[in-house]
């Protein structure tokens, strides 16, 4: 049995200085100092897959779309236990295209459909684009059904019971064939770390080259990028003692609630 | 240009997620149709052109009814734009695209049109920026959670057609099970208390949420305070969880990242609790109060009896 | 005296509210937030014994009454503010009480002519400054603590910050001091800026971490707010040329307020984009009067220019300045993930330290099993030598006593190490109950003039009673 986590790296956001969120000419923005790190629904997805290969001889592979930095992201799926790992190698960048990814990562996967594939992973959505449409266009490209919101998969005899998200409440669905996962964050999917050995380990291993078909996409372009600024009107309550702030606090409360 | 909202009827009222599209689409309104699986039992106003039904759809798989039906409805008039104003937009639009040839936006901030020109803004950088395209082929989206909402009463009544179409759409699987969570009216509270990391444990958490039912707030979660598990997935705020827009929102402890902000955004007031001045949060606050949250909410909690 | 009998004379001395006994709260003090407890609690710990009350002080004369009955009855006490202790010292002893003085928190006086601000012991250190900013001009105080630690707790500890190569430790800021002895003396240090009488008694005060009596009140120097700064980053070789460039510049006389040397592993964690493979990363931020930062800046410049070395602009540092307090989630991330971590800081000579940072990343990475990683940085320096702040992180089995075993196997090399070569054990985090079984070896020949000042001081042994000395 085969499983496959689809995972990108993408720049830590939160490490951006609030001065520096500036549109340049050529509508991108210059954040190139970020670290770059795994996106964090892939890491919530990745670690449901190695749960899944924890107790028997599942090989899993991860794959992913980007020039070679992004192999530091997949020595370090290397080193927590993934089989083996792909890139899928383009000069172009796709941040803003989800069909176009869609289809890079068909172009791989259908590929490997030969090999009992049984549960695709994909992170909900990914930065920069946070289309959230990847894994779903991905599924009806392999002609897979897609269980999107995913929060949790355990395994039963020949079965996964795979539980998401739904209105008002989470439904578990058993599935005893191939389908493609969307995963979402939920509580306690907090990715494992690796060993120090195992890093070095995974140092050495090889990562597979793919050369995935030449697509295009003309359907629609990106016109204008705008930076969502905060308010920064914040009217600070700095009474002495913690008393007066929170009468004044109550009397904000009060007013805003009779309204 | 022709414009279809999929959307919900109750009681021969719009849905929620369906009168925030029906406002975001008000300037258009002329080129408007919408479409609903619901009976229409008496005339209604809306800012539409006019009302589809196709009330013989029945079955058990919602997500298949909508296929159908927008997937039918595409083949039958293609519209320029298609919009899903339901909670299972996100899950359909992608397939319903593919299939269509459509291109497909979710969670829209806006849409735009000028004479041919289409335009969608929709958040990238996690919520940092807003992306506009340029949309050249016919288009399906969903809106994000939006704020606005509107009663319609001063409108004129709403053409109604009845389609003829019929079918009933079953789950190929029955083994399915739901789990009916309680919400604790997350969504409809008008006071809500955000937790964010500087709320530190489990026990904290519970004390907030002790104080929360006694005042009548609800409690949500960053994506910190889920991730470790203090408070479970229904409860997340932000891009990825609930956007919310309550009169007060309460945030404790959070440092104010922006897929987080995302959710709260659109509250009434926002006051932010938090020991570091320098915290984010406080670019988006209505108030803010620098000093651990603990000792505010004892002093909260003491002085509540009298509001 | 019976339990119950203590309870209701503290309840006769501070009225019924400032005396604390419901479970929830001993054991909210019964430790604090040391690396080995964080991932312990995790896997289900609990506090071994907890104490009998905790006592809300408000007042020097409530002390005073507090220890003289707690001395009467030998009664052991922990004294105590902030609580963002990292070795145990905050723990409680069965049957002991806790002298929380938080609620002492009055900015008694801020001194523009002296430049000194007099704060009760339990004034937040953030609120202090926050104060003082408003008026231009600021401690130079920044511990990692900042948002927790009181200032009580940072002279009973020794504490340090982070811009502490210009503006010093606490022991450098301490211009005066009031204390209770342990047999209820109230005893006040003026504010004097230098004199010659006799051995400096605040010196008594600073890191007894509770052992001698219980702080009430401080006086610190206060600096006028910097005018300007220059900040700037270097991508170097390896972590022996950062150790010799900054003993250049600090030997030459420079000191720029913040002075960082971060190892490969860190540097590629943090500074990833603006590093190559294998480079270390220093960050100097130089600030004073008019001219200076810009005068430090190019001396700083002219060492560099001498190393293989690449400057990085301030960008580095900006980010630091952003996000230097955010390590304390990470040691929670990791607990999560039920891995040990913890930091762990020692000193030593210019000519020893560059072999303890070796050797200790050597055996650790050889000797402890299941590491995830162990890094290192320089992140305080002075003319005869520098620290290291190790940090490190380690998968066990989930159980308290695998945790202890790991936690315990870590710190023992970096200790064992640092003794080897005549470091000291501890940089500013303060002994506790951890590091006190290392003290004997620490102190050597001098161990013994602790022993003298602790039976002189506190002869029924009292006072956090655990700390600093090995328990007999």
């Amino acid at each position: 049995m085969t499983m496959i986590s689809c995972i990108k790296q993408v720049y830590d956001l939160d490490i951006v200085l609030k001065d520096d969120w500036l549109v340049s000419k050529d509508m991108t923005i210059d954040i190139d100092y970020a670290n770059r790190v795994m996106n964090t629904f892939d890491e919530a997805s990745l670690e449901l897959m190695l749960r899944l290969c924890d107790y028997d001889e599942t090989v899993s592979q991860v794959v992913t779309i980007g020039e070679k930095s992004s192999e530091t992201m997949l020595r370090k799926a290397l080193a927590l236990g993934v089989t083996s790992a792909v890139r899928i190698e383009t000069e172009k960048v796709y941040d803003y295209n989800p069909l176009l990814v869609a289809h890079l990562l068909k172009d791989y996967i259908s590929g490997q459909m030969t090999k009992n594939i049984q549960i695709i992973f994909c992170g909900q959505e990914a930065d920069i684009g946070n289309h959230g449409q990847t894994g779903q266009l991905l599924a009806e490209l392999l002609g897979l059904p897609c269980i999107s919101r995913v929060t949790d998969i355990k395994r039963f005899e020949n079965a996964f019971r795979i539980s998401h998200l739904v209105d008002g409440g989470i439904e578990h669905i058993m599935v005893d064939k191939p389908v493609l996962v969307t995963v979402t964050q939920s509580e306690n999917k907090l990715l494992r770390m690796a060993t120090l050995k195992a890093s070095l380990e995974a140092k050495k291993k090889t990562i597979k080259i793919f050369t995935p078909n030449d697509y295009k996409d003309t359907s629609y372009s990106l016109k204008k990028l705008k930076i969502n600024a905060p308010k920064n009107h914040c009217e600070f309550l700095e009474n002495i003692d913690h008393q007066t702030k929170v009468d004044h606090l109550i009397k904000i409360l009060k007013e805003k609630r009779k309204v | 240009m022709r414009i279809a909202v999929f959307g919900n009827l109750m009681n021969n009222e719009v849905s929620d997620l369906t009168n925030q599209a029906l406002c975001a689409l008000k300037a258009y309104a002329k080129a408007v149709t919408l479409i609903v699986s619901d009976p229409v039992e008496e005339p209604i106003m809306l800012p539409c052109n006019e009302l589809y039904c196709y009330s013989k759809l029945t079955g058990n798989d919602d997500n298949l009814i909508v296929r159908k039906m927008v997937e039918d409805y595409i083949l039958m008039y293609k519209p320029d734009i298609v919009v899903i104003a339901m909670s299972c937009a996100d899950q359909v639009i992608p397939k319903i695209a593919l299939k269509c040839h459509y291109v497909s936006f979710l969670a829209c901030n806006s849409l735009l049109l000028d004479g041919p020109t289409v335009q969608v803004a929709k958040n990238v950088y996690g919520g940092n920026a807003s992306a506009h395209y340029q949309v050249e082929s016919p288009l399906i989206m969903s809106f994000k959670p939006l704020k606005f909402k509107e009663n319609f009463l001063s409108m004129k009544d709403t053409k109604i057609q009845i389609s003829s179409l019929r079918g009933v759409y079953n789950k190929d699987r029955d083994d399915t099970e739901i789990e009916i969570i309680n919400q604790d009216d997350l969504l409809s509270a008008n006071f809500v208390i955000v937790c964010g990391m500087g709320v530190n444990n489990q026990e904290e958490i519970n004390k907030i949420i002790a104080f929360s039912r006694k005042i009548g707030a609800a409690v949500g979660g960053t994506k910190k305070v889920i991730d470790h598990g203090w408070l479970p997935i229904h409860h997340l705020i932000g891009q990825t969880g609930h956007t919310i827009s309550p009169k007060i929102c309460l945030v404790l402890g959070a440092s104010g990242a922006t897929p987080f902000m995302n959710g709260i955004l659109d509250s009434e007031i926002i006051v932010a609790i938090n020991s570091d001045k320098n915290a984010r949060i406080f670019d988006y606050a209505d108030y803010g109060i620098v000093d651990d949250f603990k000792t505010v909410i004892i002093e909260l909690e003491r002085k509540w009896s009298g509001l | 005296m019976e339990q119950t009998k203590v309870i209701q004379r503290f309840k006769e001395m501070l009225g019924e509210k400032r005396v604390l006994t419901d479970t929830p709260v001993l054991e909210e003090y019964a430790t604090d937030i040391t690396g080995l407890r964080m991932v312990q609690k995790h896997f289900g710990w609990t506090p071994d014994s907890l104490a009998t009350c905790v006592l809300k002080i408000h007042t020097k004369e409530e002390a005073v009454k507090v220890i003289k009955f707690l001395n009467q009855e030998k009664i052991v006490n922990i004294p105590r503010t902030g609580g963002s202790g990292v070795c145990l010292g905050l723990e409680t002893p069965a049957e002991s009480v806790v002298l929380d003085l938080s609620e002492m928190n009055k900015i008694i006086e801020i001194n523009e002519e002296n430049l000194t601000a007099t704060c009760q012991a339990g004034v937040a250190l953030e609120v202090l400054e926050e104060t003082l900013n408003k008026m231009g001009y600021t401690t130079g105080h920044f511990p990692q603590s900042l948002p927790l630690a009181q200032m009580g707790g940072l002279v009973a500890t020794r504490s340090i910050g982070q811009f502490s190569t210009l503006y010093g430790g606490i022991e450098d800021l301490l211009v005066g001091i009031e204390g209770v002895l342990p047999d209820g003396s109230l005893t006040s240090i003026k504010n004097i800026p230098r004199k010659s009488t006799g051995p400096d008694l605040r010196h008594i005060w600073l890191g007894s971490e509770g052992a001698f009596g219980v702080i009430t009140e401080v006086t610190v120097k206060i600096f006028k707010q910097a005018p300007e700064r220059v900040m700037q980053a270097y991508a170097i070789k390896n972590f022996k040329d950062g150790l010799d460039i900054i003993k250049e510049i600090v030997q030459d006389g420079w000191k720029p307020a913040v002075t960082r040397l971060h190892d490969k592993t860190e540097a590629a964690e943090t500074y990833g984009p603006f590093v190559k493979e294998g480079e270390s990363i220093l960050l100097f931020l130089s600030e004073g009067p008019v001219g200076y930062a810009e005068l430090e800046g190019k001396a700083i410049e002219a060492v560099l220019s001498k190393y293989e070395s690449r400057p990085l602009g301030s960008k580095p540092l900006e980010i630091w300045l952003v996000h230097r307090n955010d390590i304390c989630n990470h040691l929670d991330m990791y607990a999560k993930q039920g891995a040990v971590a913890d930091t762990c800081e020692i000193s030593a000579m210019w000519s020893d330290i560059g072999k303890i940072y070796d050797e200790v990343i050597e055996r650790v990475s050889n000797e402890v099993a299941h590491l995830v990683a162990v890094t290192g940085h320089s992140s305080h320096s002075y003319r005869q030598g520098t620290n290291i702040y190790f940090m490190f992180g380690a998968m066990c089995a989930p159980t308290i006593e695998a945790a202890k075993k790991t936690y315990d196997q870590l710190f023992t090399i970096i200790m064992e190490t640092t003794l080897k070569y005549k470091g000291s054990i501890c940089h500013h985090h303060g002994v506790g109950r951890y590091r006190a079984k290392w003290m004997k070896e620490e102190l050597a020949s001098s161990y013994i003039m602790l022993e003298k000042l602790k039976s002189a001081f506190d002869p029924n042994g009292i006072m956090n009673k655990g700390v600093l000395l090995i328990e007999e």
